[in-house]
């Protein structure tokens, strides 16, 4: 029976069979918009009330500040786990994460201090200002491998473009080194903006294969029942299902 | 100014010069001076993380330095 790491996304869990597995590199690739960073909050904050696992989220580009007060919008104080010392807010640069200092690395320190099991890192798409293209797969590796052998289970976000498909997501930057990969995806439906999850890997273990609609709602993502009646959804432009004709 | 505010409301930040320059729109030349300054006060703290300079935020100065104005703020009210 393995260890699972509970989203505390009651479907998303369902989806999951349990949970993320515990100590693994989990990779939340969609577009703009797509309510990734949303998710990576919510996993923390659901790790620090609900699980007793404190967390570290770690952002390249937004500021606290904004992420504080985006979070509030959600009802979660995260200045408040902070203080409790359950969660801790890093802004920083991809390069520091690159570097260390004799032995050390940059996130030694706060993982001491505040003991986390979660970690999020938002966005790890962002080390592509720094390096290589070839180079990223590379660097992904080596952070998330610290973040295995610190035992923390890892979930980052992935910049990828909207026009991506299933089948070269799976192609791009650290999509072979993360053990889960949860795709996001905005998918237009009768003149509709909707948004669709998919869980397209989930290394030992099974999971729930079905496209599914959610929701970015006041208290966080929901997620709802698969789409029915509609193929080529990871495409963006669905198309419904012709049902045969009866004679 | 700009440096004191952006620290002041994201005490969270611990980047490079050149990160956190660029956070506020300017070069790390730019700023130089005013990260000095502001060492020098010790409301900032600079150091070396393998070949990087890092600068981050001394909150318990910042902390010390806003009781010592509330308190005289109260003590004229007084």
């Amino acid at each position: 029976m393995v260890d699972r790491v509970r989203t505390g996304v009651t479907q998303l869990d369902e989806m999951l069979r349990g949970g993320f597995i515990s100590g693994d590199a989990v990779l939340v690739a969609g577009g703009t918009g797509t309510g990734k960073t949303t998710l990576g909050l919510q996993y923390l904050v659901n790790g620090a009330t609900q699980f007793g696992e404190n967390g570290i989220f770690v952002s390249f580009e937004q500021m606290p500040n904004q992420i504080y007060r985006d979070a509030k919008n959600f009802g979660w104080d995260l200045k408040r786990l902070e203080q409790e010392n359950k969660l801790r807010l890093i802004c920083t640069s991809p390069e520091l994460l690159r570097e260390t200092h004799g032995t050390k690395h940059f996130l030694d320190e706060p993982i001491r201090q505040v003991k986390p099991r979660r970690i999020v890192i938002d966005s790890l798409s962002n080390l592509s200002m720094y390096i290589e293209e070839k180079e990223v797969r590379k660097e992904a590796y080596r952070l998330l491998n610290y973040f295995k052998t610190k035992q923390i289970s890892s979930l980052s976000t992935w910049e990828a473009p909207e026009t991506i498909g299933q089948s070269l997501l799976t192609d791009v930057g650290p999509s072979r080194v993360a053990d889960c990969i949860i795709l996001m995806r905005l998918v237009e439906i009768d003149s509709t903006m909707r948004k669709a999850l998919v869980v397209l890997k989930l290394r030992g273990s099974d999971h729930d294969k079905a496209l599914r609609e959610y929701n970015i709602t006041s208290q966080g993502i929901t997620v709802a029942q698969p789409f029915t009646g509609f193929e080529s959804i990871i495409t963006g432009v669905p198309r419904r299902v012709q049902l045969p004709r009866s004679f | 100014m700009d440096l004191l505010e952006l620290f002041h409301n994201n005490p969270g930040l611990s980047d490079t010069t050149e990160g956190v320059a660029r956070r506020i729109g300017r070069t790390a030349s730019e700023i130089e001076a005013d990260v000095k300054d502001l060492v020098d006060l010790d409301l900032l703290v600079k150091g070396r993380f393998g070949k990087l300079d890092v600068v981050s935020f001394n909150t318990n100065k910042d902390k010390r330095i806003q009781e010592t104005i509330s308190n005289q703020i109260k003590r004229r009210a007084d």
